[in-house]
């Protein structure tokens, strides 16, 4: 059967000689037709193909230099002010191979841009290479320059520049980019590693990216910071704004900054992020935490009494206090004298197993890390015996970076939850569900108590805003200068809570090395410097912040009145 | 007339026909794509635009700036704690009371408070003329 039908097949062509002349012609055009029928047909069959299925190739041939540019969000505000945007710009390139006359090239290029190499540019055009770059991220006007010179070899290509408006008012936090847009410090290096970047060039551009940085807040923070290290001719400052319920991190300052338009000044290392990066002896704004640790350990009441008449002798230590009382003080007066005394006392009650125990609970044992790229691990004494128990209490012989310091005194006011500190948006809940219970609700009552009345009563007196209810411990930390402490040279700090009946935002000031001045009397302990910024930035930020001003509060109890009064 | 010829015919008509549709077709196909391309670019341009414009809002909207403006021309300094103050704090606004009314009421004069006499009289004027402004604003 299937020979049958094959031979039939193959007699339709009768090839073989001796057929009839005119049956063969036929049946060769039947094979023409044929061949011819099925070329139409595989066309017929492609074009439907094409028409009906999306061909992904074709899409990737498109633009060459859309792979070249890597697509950033945009960056904003908590209210949406623009805070870094990606705007397009030209970049010019050179084709050496395809130049007729070189030097000509190059003599035409030096004048649009008087300030590249002549040489190295005449070098690279003789070359034989196919690209080279002349000037990335020209200005239009430049670009009109050149395309009428009508050199032959150049060419433009459109790339993405990272313009940020705002100048150096925000510069640790977003970073900076390098000139091929791949972020090189700060949340632009974040965001290249967390997956917000874009690069394949079909995909729409990303959402933009809101940080819980409200701008006025920052500027405020930076002005007062500027004008402060400019009084007391400081060396260095630093100021941090934080929601100490999320944790999110509404205004981060550190002087000296940069511009991030000029990537290069990112890298510079006097610009370093010091709330971050850099770890310091907090001084006294330490002894809030070793308060709070007595008090939260149930052996230690706000009226028990610690002996502060004499200093401490610790072998060839003394431990005396900067202002000495040379009486008995209570807890509250431990607190606003801020007796290293007492709070030495507090903490060697304690113990130093507890007192380890409990300074790692907050974090200060540990490096903390952020979405910033950079960080810092404290340093910690090798050995941890009663002396260092003793000087860590108020808050020498260990050094911490600044943000374990923020992270730290918020847990002491916001109910006792530690919530790790964030450059990007939290939610509350997000918060909570992310924070260990490091102390009591009733301590956080406690220190929000003693942190108003050193705002009324004590060293923070200067740090006082009629109305906002702010609470807060002055730190004032002799440097260490060759191995031995200077009397000369101090580092400041300011914690101030606010308000402190129902704590919302915390701001940490520091001044590195203030001098004493003529409103000072040459004090420059940190009352004198950091408490009045403070004041100011507060005064500035907290209508802002939508914190409503109480002018009828009234004052904390007297408690000292009563305890003073039992001791009598 | 054969059918065979006039199929032919036809045929070869229907051929130059189908290849200058086939033709026209393409080069239709190419100058959508071409004008597609061209739209493309325009959107690309505009966003850009909006972009740079949205840069320099953002520039000339820098709180330093403002601030600086601020103060050196419009002469507004820190706002203090006292100035801030809650709609919630400002007084309640007072009930309008008609307090001649009640007088007339309390007098047992209702009915004359009800008719106003010189409300009436001022109604009864037919042409009361173009209403004249108080004030030096005509001569």
């Amino acid at each position: 059967m299937k020979q049958n039908l094959l031979r039939r097949f193959i007699s339709l062509f009768h090839l073989s000689a001796g057929d009839d002349a005119r049956a063969v012609s036929r049946s060769r055009l039947g094979l023409a037709l044929l061949a011819f029928f099925a070329v139409y047909a595989i066309v017929a069959g492609r074009l439907v193909m094409l028409a009906t299925v999306p061909d992904a190739e074709i899409k990737a041939k498109v633009d060459a230099e859309a792979a070249l540019a890597v697509r950033r969000p945009d960056i904003v505000d908590r209210h949406g002010r623009l805070l870094a945007a990606d705007v397009v710009s030209t970049s010019l390139y050179a084709e050496p191979r395809r130049m007729i006359d070189p030097d000509e090239a190059a003599d035409l290029v030096m004048t649009v841009f008087p300030d590249l190499d002549a040489e190295d540019l005449r070098r690279r055009f003789a070359s034989d290479r196919g690209f080279e770059w002349v000037k990335r991220e020209i200005t239009p006007e430049q670009k009109a320059e050149i395309f009428r010179l009508g050199v032959p070899g150049l060419g433009f290509l459109t790339e993405k520049r990272r313009i940020y408006p705002n100048g150096p008012l925000v510069s640790h936090i977003l970073g900076a980019v390098n000139i091929d847009n791949h972020g090189i410090a700060g949340l632009e290096k974040y965001l290249d590693t967390a997956g917000y970047m874009v690069t394949d060039a079909s995909k729409p551009k990303p959402r933009p990216i809101t940080l819980p940085l409200d701008l006025g807040v920052q500027h405020a923070v930076r002005d007062e910071l500027m004008k402060s290290m400019k009084e007391f001719s400081a060396i260095a400052a630093s100021g941090t704004v934080m929601d100490v319920e999320t944790g999110e991190i509404v205004a981060l300052v550190s002087l000296p900054d940069f511009d991030p338009n000029s990537a290069a000044d990112a890298l510079k290392p006097e610009a370093i992020n010091r709330v971050n990066v850099g770890v310091f002896e907090m001084g006294s704004t330490f002894k809030a935490l070793t308060v709070a640790m007595a008090l939260d350990s149930g052996r230690i009441h706000l009226n028990d009494t610690f002996d502060a008449r004499t200093p401490l002798q610790f072998g060839r230590f003394r431990i005396d206090d900067f202002h000495p009382t040379r009486r008995i003080l209570s807890v509250p007066e431990v607190f606003l004298h801020s007796s290293n005394i007492g709070t030495a006392k507090m903490a060697l009650m304690l113990g130093v197993d507890a007192h380890k125990a409990f300074l790692k609970k907050m974090g200060q044992l540990d490096r903390l890390r952020t979405e910033m790229p950079e960080s810092s691990a404290p340093i910690l004494p090798q050995r941890w015996g009663e002396l260092n128990t003793v000087t860590i209490s108020f808050g020498h012989g260990i050094a911490v970076a600044p943000i374990q310091t923020v992270m730290a005194t918020a847990a002491l006011v916001n109910g006792g939850k530690l919530v790790p500190p964030t450059f990007m948006s939290r939610t509350k809940q997000q918060a909570d569900d992310m924070s260990p219970q490091v102390i009591k609700p009733s301590t956080s009552d406690a220190m929000r108590y003693l942190l108003r009345l050193n705002a009324e009563k004590g060293s923070a007196k200067k740090a006082n805003v009629p109305g906002y209810r702010v609470g807060g411990k002055t730190g004032t930390a002799e440097k260490v200068i060759n191995g031995r402490y200077s009397k000369e040279k101090v580092m400041n700090t300011f914690t101030a809570v606010f308000p402190t009946d129902k704590p919302r935002y915390m701001l940490l000031v520091v001044l590195d090395e203030p001098k004493g001045t003529k409103e000072t009397f040459g004090f420059r302990t940190s009352g004198w410097n950091t408490a009045p910024t403070a004041s100011k930035i507060i005064e500035r930020i907290a209508p802002l912040l939508d914190v409503e001003p109480k002018m009828d509060t009234v004052n904390a109890p007297p408690v000292m009145a009563s305890v003073s009064e039992q001791l009598r | 007339m054969n059918i065979a010829r006039v199929l032919n015919f036809l045929a070869v008509l229907l051929l130059f026909g189908s290849a200058l549709a086939v033709y026209k077709i393409k080069y239709e196909a190419i100058f959508h794509a071409e004008d597609v391309a061209r739209l493309e670019r325009l959107i690309e341009a505009e966003k850009a635009t909006v972009v740079m414009l949205r840069t320099e809002w953002a520039k000339l909207a820098r709180p330093d700036r403002i601030e600086a403006l601020a103060t050196e021309h419009l002469g507004l300094a820190v706002a203090k704690p006292e100035q801030t103050v809650k709609l919630s704090a400002l007084p309640e606004k007072p009930v309008e009371v008609d307090s001649i009314a009640q007088t007339l009421e309390s007098l047992g004069l209702e009915a004359a408070a009800e008719s106003d006499p010189i409300a009436n009289a001022i109604d009864s004027f037919d042409d009361l003329g173009e209403p004249t402004m108080t004030g030096s604003t005509r001569r």
